[in-house]
């Protein structure tokens, strides 16, 4: 290995090559390697520089404009969601050559703009996208008011993932969405709170992307929107509830069956380890729930972490977010 | 690292490519003219207020949707 390096040292002292040029080189290759979007944002700069004179250069600077940052946000609301397989946004140029083939497959064409403010292109792109990529089997089952408020909902998320120019992205979005009804409206501020808290992806987008799976193919019912409906209120209620409110810890229909474990205080685990968390989840097993999740605010994370360790070492229990 | 992650694409014309596609679906007469409207809020479609251009009838013709956030909206519910 030595002998390599030392190799490697006197090729690259030969051709007078730097030390510093070679780790700039090195750097740039673990960048492309790990975070290509990166990459993408940065050629985006010189793209939008060289567009400027260069017209042919415009559809890859927009393009990299919009996917980059796009890509970048899109793997932040990943992580919260590592057991969903969420897909990247990826540009497809129209041209001559498959124009007629494009307007044969009948997909959406969105237009864009090479403009010095990628705003809209951003916002128009990551809309449509959003139509696809997220709970594509789920909205058949649920009301049109919540359909669009989650989908106006994960929209901003990304938009607002999108660490460059986010506060005039979001403006621009949310002044479009303005004339949107108050039975929309109200939906998407349930699902403000919610996130606000930390439960959109981890619960909802989670339990509601199971349910279109549980569903996917069946008859679209009504029963299965008020629902789906109804579980966005109970999320909401979780989210916001405070330390003793009385709300229903547990949420089984027909097709939703969650429990939420509230670790709270530090006595009742100093005391009784975890038998306290292990009899709610057998009552609420007992009562159909098929998934719980373990809540807990400020200084009882550490207490969850705890907990969820012992719970998963009884080999009872699978984890799949954090 | 490596692993191929699933994309959605999303097709995409540059503004200045709408005549060269009208003139294909032979509705440029009609874009020209004013009487291309979009499918959702009614306006008159031009060269800045297009958002989405759907094509229908087997691609002969296309559908317009303006870039207005709502008709974006009502495209997305339309083809659900």
């Amino acid at each position: 290995m030595n002998k390599i390096i030392e190799y490697i040292k006197v090729f690259i002292e030969g051709h007078g090559i730097s030390s510093l040029l070679v780790l700039i080189i090195l750097m740039l290759l673990y960048i492309g390697a790990t975070k290509p979007e990166n990459f993408q944002i940065y050629f985006g700069f010189i793209w939008r520089i060289l567009a400027h004179p260069f017209k042919s250069l415009r559809k890859h600077s927009i393009k990299s404009d919009v996917e980059g940052p796009c890509t970048k946000a899109l793997k932040n609301i990943a992580k919260e969601l590592p057991d969903i397989d969420i897909p990247t946004l990826s540009i497809n140029w129209v041209n001559e050559y498959n124009l007629e083939t494009a307007l044969k497959d009948g997909k959406a064409i969105v237009k864009l703009r090479f403009e010095d403010n990628p705003t809209k292109n951003i916002v128009k792109a990551t809309t449509i996208y959003v139509k696809d990529a997220f709970l594509k089997h789920t909205k058949p089952y649920i009301n049109e008011n919540f359909r669009k408020a989650l989908d106006i909902s994960v929209t901003k998320k990304i938009l607002l993932k999108i660490e460059k120019n986010s506060s005039n992205i979001l403006s621009t979005f949310i002044d479009e969405n303005i004339s949107e009804s108050f039975d929309v409206f109200e939906r998407c501020e349930l699902i403000e709170e919610i996130d606000d808290n930390g439960l959109f992806t981890r619960i909802l987008l989670r339990e509601l992307y199971l349910f279109g799976k549980k569903l996917y193919g069946g008859n679209i019912k009504e029963e299965y929107k008020k629902e789906s409906d109804e579980f966005l209120r109970f999320v909401n209620q979780i989210s916001t509830r405070e330390y003793d409110d009385d709300t229903p810890l547990s949420f089984s229909k027909q097709i939703l069956k969650v429990g939420v474990v509230l670790v709270a205080k530090e006595e009742t685990f100093l005391n009784y380890g975890i038998k306290p968390y292990l009899r709610r989840i057998k009552l609420g097993m007992s009562k159909g729930i098929e998934s719980f999740y373990l809540l807990a605010r400020g200084t009882s994370v550490s207490i969850l972490r705890e907990v969820a360790t012992q719970l998963l070492n009884t080999g009872n229990f699978a984890v799949v977010g954090t | 690292m490596f692993t191929k992650k699933n994309k959605i694409e999303v097709n995409a014309i540059l503004d200045t490519q709408i005549e060269e596609v009208l003139k294909k679906t032979s509705q440029y007469e009609d874009f020209i003219e004013g009487k291309l409207t979009c499918s959702s809020c009614g306006s008159i479609m031009n060269n800045q207020n297009i958002g989405i251009m759907l094509p229908v009838e087997s691609g002969t013709k296309i559908k317009f949707y303006c870039d207005r956030m709502d008709c974006v909206e009502q495209y997305k519910l339309d083809h659900e």
